[in-house]
């Protein structure tokens, strides 16, 4: 009897043991950048958008379903379990050789290399590498396609404040953070050296009055803090734009001397000066200063916060980040502004920035395979962001080494970068002038299409809340989000609503509105209300963090 | 380029009938008809129409005719969509079937039943903004006819036919079909 029972015991463990799903093994894909629609609906978990690839995994079953729809991919690794991937800036073909020892290296791009090791052996890459980790989580939903940027000869609309803001931007003050900050001998993330510079910077920014706190995170079994200070909006304060730079540094002695001047002292620098000159001018918008943990290890701080923000739900509109501004190979120094295809008004705004404020050479690169600092966080999180850096191929010959000290930084250089980073953050984050009409509030979009057989049409009607005193409105329209907005009314709108008629459909429109008082005098631009078809890739998106875009009659 | 179209086709049948099948019969007709398109969504911006059809049948070895014609329709309706705007529309369509039609008798009255190819041209206008598409499509349909002689060489005809054009693009999610159930009456000539 009682064998019996162990027997039958012993077929049922059997049993269920075998009935039991095995989780089959994930493949590292390299996934040519077409069929974004077949990648989402397969839910091919995408990991990085390069230039001319996707890197995704996907198990034995979903490389069948990508077969079924001929999407072009090759395996890069088979089972990735146990292994810790990172994608390293190659600048030559000898790259790979140098990696070798070190790990696995394949090139998957002209600039691009994918390099991995066993989980337990840590990393060890050589410093001279600009290196990004390979994230876990999937970006797949936050793909879209990219809109397509109508260049502008023109200006943005001027601001009087905004010159005064820039010429507050002071050499002495500059100089006086980087070299504070060089004085630690090394803030390389896990040193105490480095969480006194976090302390610093924490008390430099809440002495200047503004709400400050820290973000603690844990990476590869340490801890470090982002330093985190607001400036509130006051007429929409839901829409942020952040100015950011990683703090820490390395060298090729990373734990016992690590000045990092030019990286990253002379960013986080244009964060704190523009903290300081900011605090004292009205807003519209949110502005965040964030100094970032651990970007030398493979952006961990960043992707801490923007993994935060994203799980809020935050609106994050706008990103600039400064990393390596303040030294000069040859003279004049230009700026280079990095961005992917999506953040691309964002480097066409700074242009229209300088040329309004302060003409200084710009060279905007769109690149999605520049991964290397912590505006990539944002990328990977569906947020645009940019990446201000002297050099891409950085030319610096002090770079990740202990000679990079103030000594050899261009402050005029640094100074300039710094009152054009002000000029774009207060163009976008809008000081409110005295004597001008509020900026309109409660903007509120819906649509209506008409379709006959062959064809339709869109109609777009927009509302606003009065503004007191204001004697008529002005509608701006544009089809790339907050760039180059055009005025649609030709003699000012005297109701708070107007209709935009006749429009093509499956087209995004995005829409602002300002105040005009008796004098003619014109307040600032309105919080942006964008609307988009059900059904738009870019319609869930943007819905996913923006209850304003809309086509809901109870919100009208 | 419809007409020349028919009218080529028209000496062809004539010849055809001249050479293989003398003395046969040859019908004409002129039929006024009502179409009630299949999809709801063209039902829903231009409703039911009436068409006009031209017809011209060739008996081609014994109680089998081989058909063409030249029908047109021309309709009226406005766009769809959940606000209180009006765009009014108009649509143009331009058919050139060709069947093959099988004749039986049914007491004193001549039945038929036939199926056919129709190429059709299309035009669709909005009157308030520039906006029109024109297409050209080819489908099917097939249909039956009821002859009722009238005097001598005269017969009232009815006909229904039911159509399928499907078209390549729309404003819909979907294709549309371009055809329906169509109802004429006229009188043709049998010679």
């Amino acid at each position: 009897m009682r064998v019996r029972r162990i027997t039958s015991l012993f077929f049922l463990l059997t049993f269920l043991i075998f009935s039991l799903p095995i989780p089959e093994p994930l493949n590292l894909l390299k996934i040519k950048k077409e069929k974004l629609d077949v990648l989402k609906s397969l839910n091919i978990k995408i990991l990085e958008e390069l230039d001319t690839c996707y890197i995704g995994v996907a198990n034995d079953s979903e490389l069948s379903a990508l077969n079924r729809f001929k999407v072009d991919f090759s395996i890069l690794v088979k089972d990735i379990k146990g292994k810790d991937f990172f994608l390293i800036y190659s600048k030559s073909p000898e790259d790979i050789r140098k990696l070798e020892p070190f790990g696995n290296a394949i090139q998957i791009e002209e600039n691009t290399i994918l390099f991995w090791r066993k989980e337990e052996m840590g990393i060890s890459i050589p410093s001279e590498f600009q290196k990004k980790r390979l994230s876990k989580d999937s970006i797949t939903k936050f793909l879209r396609a990219p809109p397509k940027i109508e260049f502008s000869e023109g200006g943005v609309r001027e601001n009087e404040i905004i010159p005064l803001i820039i010429d507050e931007v002071s050499e002495d003050n500059l100089v006086y953070l980087i070299d504070t900050l060089q004085n630690f001998q090394t803030r390389y993330a896990s040193t105490k050296n480095c969480e006194d510079a976090g302390d610093f910077i924490y008390s430099y920014l809440k002495n200047l009055g503004l709400e400050t706190y820290f973000q603690p995170f844990s990476f590869r079994g340490h801890s470090s803090r982002n330093v985190i200070a607001e400036k509130k909006g006051k007429t929409n304060p839901e829409d942020i734009f952040i100015i950011c730079a990683h703090y820490d540094s390395t060298s090729n002695i990373p734990t016992i001397f690590a000045p990092g001047a030019d990286d990253n002292a002379s960013g986080t620098s244009a964060v704190l000066e523009s903290a300081r000159i900011l605090v004292k001018y009205p807003l519209d918008f949110t502005v965040r200063f964030i100094c970032f943990s651990a970007e030398e290890w493979g952006l961990y701080g960043s992707s801490a916060y923007a993994s935060s923000a994203r799980d809020k739900n935050e609106k994050i509109v706008g990103v600039l980040n400064f990393d390596m501004i303040a030294y000069s190979d040859k003279l004049p120094e230009d700026l280079e502004i990095i961005v992917n295809q999506n953040s691309e008004w964002l480097a066409e705004r700074t242009i229209q920035a300088s040329k309004t404020y302060y003409d200084y050479p710009i060279r905007k690169i769109v690149s999605s395979s520049f991964l290397y600092s912590d505006h990539a966080s944002f990328w990977q999180k569906g947020y645009d962001a940019f990446c201000a850096i002297e050099d891409n191929p950085i030319r610096n010959p002090y770079y990740h080494t202990t000679y990079d000290t103030l000594n050899t930084l261009n402050i005029d250089f640094l100074k300039s970068v710094v009152k054009l980073g002000l000029a774009t953050l207060s163009d976008l984050s809008q000081p409110i002038r005295p004597d001008y009409p509020e900026t309109p509030k409660g903007l509120r979009a819906k649509y209506v299409v008409y379709k006959s057989l062959f064809n339709s049409v869109k109609n777009i009607y927009i509302s606003w809340n009065r503004v007191e005193g204001a004697m008529g409105y002005n509608v701006y329209r544009t089809t790339i989000s907050h760039l180059n907005y055009k005025r649609l009314n030709l003699t000012p709108v005297l109701n708070n609503f107007f209709e935009d008629k006749n429009l093509k459909t499956g087209i995004s429109y995005y829409y602002v509105v300002t105040a005009l008082d008796s004098s003619g005098k014109e307040s600032n631009y309105s919080q942006e209300v964008g609307v988009f078809e059900k059904g738009n890739s870019e319609d869930k998106f943007f819905l996913f963090y923006s209850p304003k875009v809309l086509n809901d009659d109870k919100n009208f | 380029m419809m007409i020349r179209i028919f009218n080529i086709l028209c000496i062809l049948l004539f010849f055809f009938h001249q050479n293989a099948f003398p003395g046969e019969h040859f019908k004409i007709g002129l039929f006024l008809g009502y179409f009630h398109p299949s999809q709801s969504e063209f039902k829903g911006i231009y409703g039911n129409g009436y068409p006009k059809y031209f017809s011209l049948s060739l008996k081609i070895k014994n109680n089998l005719f081989i058909s063409t014609g030249y029908e047109f329709i021309n309709l009226k309706g406005n766009a769809i969509g959940e606000g209180e705007e009006s765009y009014p529309l108009r649509f143009e369509m331009k058919n050139l079937p060709i069947s093959i039609f099988y004749i039986f008798q049914l007491r004193n009255l001549e039945s038929s039943i036939g199926i056919g190819l129709i190429r059709s041209s299309f035009k669709e206008r909005w009157e308030s903004i520039p906006l029109e598409y024109s297409g050209r499509k080819t489908g099917y349909f097939v249909f039956a006819n009821l002859e009722i002689p009238l005097v001598r060489v005269l017969y009232f005809v009815t006909s229904i036919r039911f159509e399928r054009i499907y078209s390549d693009e729309s404003a819909f999610s979907k294709r549309i079909d371009l055809g329906g159930f169509k109802a004429f009456s006229g009188i043709s000539i049998n010679l």
